[in-house]
Protein backbone atom coordinates (compact mmCIF):
# COMPACT_ATOMS: atom_id res chain seq x y z
CA UNK A 1 0.00 0.00 0.00
CA UNK A 2 2.80 2.43 0.87
CA UNK A 3 4.16 2.12 -2.68
CA UNK A 4 0.79 3.39 -3.94
CA UNK A 5 0.86 6.53 -1.79
CA UNK A 6 2.92 8.79 -4.12
CA UNK A 7 0.82 7.67 -7.12
CA UNK A 8 -2.40 8.22 -5.16
CA UNK A 9 -1.24 11.68 -4.07
CA UNK A 10 -0.19 12.68 -7.61
CA UNK A 11 -3.43 11.38 -9.12
CA UNK A 12 -5.46 13.24 -6.46
CA UNK A 13 -3.49 16.42 -7.14
CA UNK A 14 -4.19 16.18 -10.87
CA UNK A 15 -7.91 15.46 -10.31
CA UNK A 16 -8.17 18.34 -7.86
CA UNK A 17 -6.47 20.76 -10.29
CA UNK A 18 -8.80 19.62 -13.09
CA UNK A 19 -11.79 20.15 -10.79
CA UNK A 20 -10.82 23.72 -9.95
CA UNK A 21 -9.90 24.40 -13.58
CA UNK A 22 -13.45 23.34 -14.53
CA UNK A 23 -14.87 26.21 -12.49
CA UNK A 24 -12.35 28.67 -13.92
CA UNK A 25 -10.31 29.14 -10.75
CA UNK A 26 -6.63 30.15 -11.00
CA UNK A 27 -5.07 26.96 -9.74
CA UNK A 28 -1.55 28.38 -9.87
CA UNK A 29 -2.30 31.29 -7.54
CA UNK A 30 -1.46 31.01 -3.84
CA UNK A 31 -5.14 30.68 -2.93
CA UNK A 32 -5.80 28.25 -5.80
CA UNK A 33 -2.87 26.04 -4.80
CA UNK A 34 -4.20 25.91 -1.25
CA UNK A 35 -7.64 24.84 -2.48
CA UNK A 36 -6.13 22.20 -4.76
CA UNK A 37 -4.04 20.82 -1.89
CA UNK A 38 -7.07 20.79 0.44
CA UNK A 39 -9.16 18.80 -2.05
CA UNK A 40 -6.21 16.47 -2.77
CA UNK A 41 -5.84 15.63 0.91
CA UNK A 42 -9.62 15.42 1.28
CA UNK A 43 -10.04 12.83 -1.48
CA UNK A 44 -7.16 10.76 -0.15
CA UNK A 45 -8.25 11.20 3.45
CA UNK A 46 -11.80 9.94 2.89
CA UNK A 47 -10.58 6.92 0.90
CA UNK A 48 -8.17 6.04 3.72
CA UNK A 49 -10.61 6.69 6.59
CA UNK A 50 -13.24 4.42 5.03
CA UNK A 51 -10.77 1.72 3.93
CA UNK A 52 -8.87 1.59 7.21
CA UNK A 53 -11.98 0.60 9.20
CA UNK A 54 -12.43 -2.81 7.50
CA UNK A 55 -8.64 -3.20 7.33
CA UNK A 56 -8.39 -2.64 11.09
CA UNK A 57 -11.25 -5.05 11.84
CA UNK A 58 -9.75 -7.66 9.51
CA UNK A 59 -6.38 -7.32 11.23
CA UNK A 60 -8.01 -7.65 14.68
CA UNK A 61 -9.95 -10.77 13.66
CA UNK A 62 -7.53 -12.54 11.35
CA UNK A 63 -4.24 -11.17 12.64
CA UNK A 64 -3.07 -10.48 9.09
CA UNK A 65 -3.32 -7.57 6.65
CA UNK A 66 -6.60 -7.34 4.74
CA UNK A 67 -6.28 -8.65 1.19
CA UNK A 68 -7.12 -6.27 -1.64
CA UNK A 69 -6.59 -3.20 0.60
CA UNK A 70 -5.04 -1.30 -2.31
CA UNK A 71 -7.97 -2.25 -4.54
CA UNK A 72 -10.46 -1.02 -1.92
CA UNK A 73 -8.59 2.30 -1.48
CA UNK A 74 -8.35 2.83 -5.24
CA UNK A 75 -12.01 1.84 -5.70
CA UNK A 76 -13.12 4.38 -3.09
CA UNK A 77 -10.77 6.94 -4.58
CA UNK A 78 -12.30 6.36 -8.03
CA UNK A 79 -15.85 6.83 -6.73
CA UNK A 80 -14.86 9.99 -4.86
CA UNK A 81 -13.06 11.36 -7.89
CA UNK A 82 -16.09 10.74 -10.07
CA UNK A 83 -18.41 12.41 -7.54
CA UNK A 84 -16.03 15.37 -7.19
CA UNK A 85 -15.67 15.95 -10.94
CA UNK A 86 -19.43 15.67 -11.50
CA UNK A 87 -19.95 18.09 -8.61
CA UNK A 88 -17.42 20.60 -9.98
CA UNK A 89 -18.69 20.45 -13.56
CA UNK A 90 -22.21 21.48 -12.50
CA UNK A 91 -23.07 24.84 -14.08
CA UNK A 92 -24.63 26.04 -10.83
CA UNK A 93 -21.33 25.75 -8.87
CA UNK B 1 -36.48 20.91 6.23
CA UNK B 2 -34.95 20.11 2.85
CA UNK B 3 -34.37 16.45 2.04
CA UNK B 4 -32.84 15.27 -1.23
CA UNK B 5 -34.83 12.08 -1.76
CA UNK B 6 -32.56 10.89 -4.57
CA UNK B 7 -29.57 11.19 -2.24
CA UNK B 8 -31.48 9.22 0.41
CA UNK B 9 -32.23 6.51 -2.17
CA UNK B 10 -28.59 6.45 -3.32
CA UNK B 11 -27.43 6.18 0.30
CA UNK B 12 -29.77 3.23 0.91
CA UNK B 13 -28.56 1.52 -2.27
CA UNK B 14 -24.93 2.10 -1.25
CA UNK B 15 -25.51 0.04 1.89
CA UNK B 16 -26.37 -2.92 -0.35
CA UNK B 17 -23.20 -2.48 -2.39
CA UNK B 18 -21.15 -2.25 0.78
CA UNK B 19 -22.97 -5.21 2.32
CA UNK B 20 -22.34 -7.31 -0.78
CA UNK B 21 -18.61 -6.76 -0.37
CA UNK B 22 -18.49 -6.76 3.44
CA UNK B 23 -20.37 -10.04 3.91
CA UNK B 24 -18.76 -11.77 0.93
CA UNK B 25 -16.09 -14.45 1.47
CA UNK B 26 -13.53 -11.88 0.26
CA UNK B 27 -13.91 -9.93 3.51
CA UNK B 28 -15.93 -11.16 6.49
CA UNK B 29 -18.61 -13.48 5.02
CA UNK B 30 -17.09 -16.76 6.16
CA UNK B 31 -16.13 -15.41 9.59
CA UNK B 32 -19.57 -13.84 10.03
CA UNK B 33 -21.39 -17.09 9.24
CA UNK B 34 -19.18 -18.93 11.71
CA UNK B 35 -19.55 -16.29 14.44
CA UNK B 36 -23.31 -15.95 13.96
CA UNK B 37 -23.81 -19.72 13.72
CA UNK B 38 -25.64 -19.31 10.45
CA UNK B 39 -25.34 -21.64 7.50
CA UNK B 40 -26.63 -20.08 4.30
CA UNK B 41 -27.70 -22.57 1.67
CA UNK B 42 -25.64 -22.07 -1.44
CA UNK B 43 -28.42 -22.91 -3.87
CA UNK B 44 -31.14 -20.72 -2.42
CA UNK B 45 -29.27 -17.86 -0.76
CA UNK B 46 -31.25 -15.27 1.19
CA UNK B 47 -34.96 -15.10 0.48
CA UNK B 48 -36.22 -11.99 -1.28
CA UNK B 49 -38.10 -10.96 1.87
CA UNK B 50 -34.83 -10.49 3.77
CA UNK B 51 -33.36 -8.27 1.07
CA UNK B 52 -36.60 -6.33 0.69
CA UNK B 53 -36.96 -5.62 4.40
CA UNK B 54 -33.26 -4.81 4.69
CA UNK B 55 -33.65 -2.23 1.96
CA UNK B 56 -36.63 -0.68 3.77
CA UNK B 57 -34.56 -0.43 6.97
CA UNK B 58 -31.62 1.07 5.04
CA UNK B 59 -34.02 3.60 3.54
CA UNK B 60 -35.40 4.50 6.99
CA UNK B 61 -31.86 4.95 8.38
CA UNK B 62 -30.78 7.15 5.45
CA UNK B 63 -33.99 9.21 5.64
CA UNK B 64 -33.65 9.69 9.39
CA UNK B 65 -30.03 10.74 8.93
CA UNK B 66 -31.00 13.27 6.24
CA UNK B 67 -33.89 14.66 8.32
CA UNK B 68 -32.37 14.78 11.78
CA UNK B 69 -28.65 15.43 11.37
CA UNK B 70 -27.20 18.58 9.81
CA UNK B 71 -24.56 17.12 7.50
CA UNK B 72 -21.44 19.29 6.85
CA UNK B 73 -20.89 20.39 3.26
CA UNK B 74 -17.19 19.45 3.44
CA UNK B 75 -16.87 15.86 2.24
CA UNK B 76 -14.22 14.76 4.74
CA UNK B 77 -16.15 16.30 7.66
CA UNK B 78 -19.36 14.62 6.44
CA UNK B 79 -17.66 11.22 6.14
CA UNK B 80 -16.05 11.51 9.57
CA UNK B 81 -19.39 12.62 11.07
CA UNK B 82 -21.05 9.54 9.56
CA UNK B 83 -18.31 7.24 10.85
CA UNK B 84 -18.65 8.70 14.36
CA UNK B 85 -22.46 8.37 14.24
CA UNK B 86 -22.20 4.77 13.04
CA UNK B 87 -19.62 3.84 15.66
CA UNK B 88 -21.07 5.92 18.48
CA UNK B 89 -24.76 5.14 18.06
CA UNK B 90 -25.22 1.96 16.02
CA UNK B 91 -22.12 -0.10 16.87
CA UNK B 92 -22.26 0.96 20.53
CA UNK B 93 -25.96 0.00 20.72
CA UNK B 94 -25.17 -3.34 19.10
CA UNK B 95 -22.52 -3.77 21.80
CA UNK B 96 -25.18 -3.64 24.52
CA UNK B 97 -27.43 -6.19 22.78
CA UNK B 98 -24.54 -8.48 21.92
CA UNK B 99 -23.35 -8.51 25.54
CA UNK B 100 -26.72 -9.67 26.83
CA UNK B 101 -27.19 -12.10 23.94
CA UNK B 102 -23.73 -13.52 24.70
CA UNK B 103 -22.62 -12.99 21.10
CA UNK B 104 -18.96 -12.91 20.21
CA UNK B 105 -16.74 -9.87 19.91
CA UNK B 106 -15.86 -10.96 16.37
CA UNK B 107 -19.53 -10.77 15.38
CA UNK B 108 -19.84 -7.33 17.00
CA UNK B 109 -16.73 -6.09 15.17
CA UNK B 110 -18.07 -7.31 11.83
CA UNK B 111 -21.63 -6.01 12.25
CA UNK B 112 -20.66 -2.80 14.05
CA UNK B 113 -17.89 -2.14 11.54
CA UNK B 114 -20.31 -2.56 8.66
CA UNK B 115 -22.69 0.06 10.07
CA UNK B 116 -19.79 2.37 10.92
CA UNK B 117 -18.62 2.38 7.29
CA UNK B 118 -22.21 2.44 6.05
CA UNK B 119 -22.95 5.63 8.00
CA UNK B 120 -19.66 7.12 6.77
CA UNK B 121 -20.88 6.58 3.21
CA UNK B 122 -24.33 7.94 4.12
CA UNK B 123 -22.66 11.11 5.44
CA UNK B 124 -20.55 11.41 2.32
CA UNK B 125 -23.51 11.03 -0.06
CA UNK B 126 -25.87 13.27 1.92
CA UNK B 127 -23.13 15.88 2.41
CA UNK B 128 -22.08 16.06 -1.22
CA UNK B 129 -25.47 15.61 -2.88
CA UNK B 130 -27.77 18.31 -1.55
Amino acid sequence: MSRNLPILFTASLVVSAIGWHLVGAGVLSAEGAGLVLAVTLGIMGIAFVLALIPAGIYWLIEGSPMPYLSVVVWGLWGLLTLAYLVHMSRPSW
Amino acid sequence: MHVNYLAVLAAALSSFLLGGLWYSPLLFGTRWQHAAGIAIKQEGGHPARVFGLSFVFALIAAFAYACLVPVPADALDAAVQGVLLGAGFVAASFGINYQFANRSTVLWLIDGGYHTVQFGIYGLILGLWR
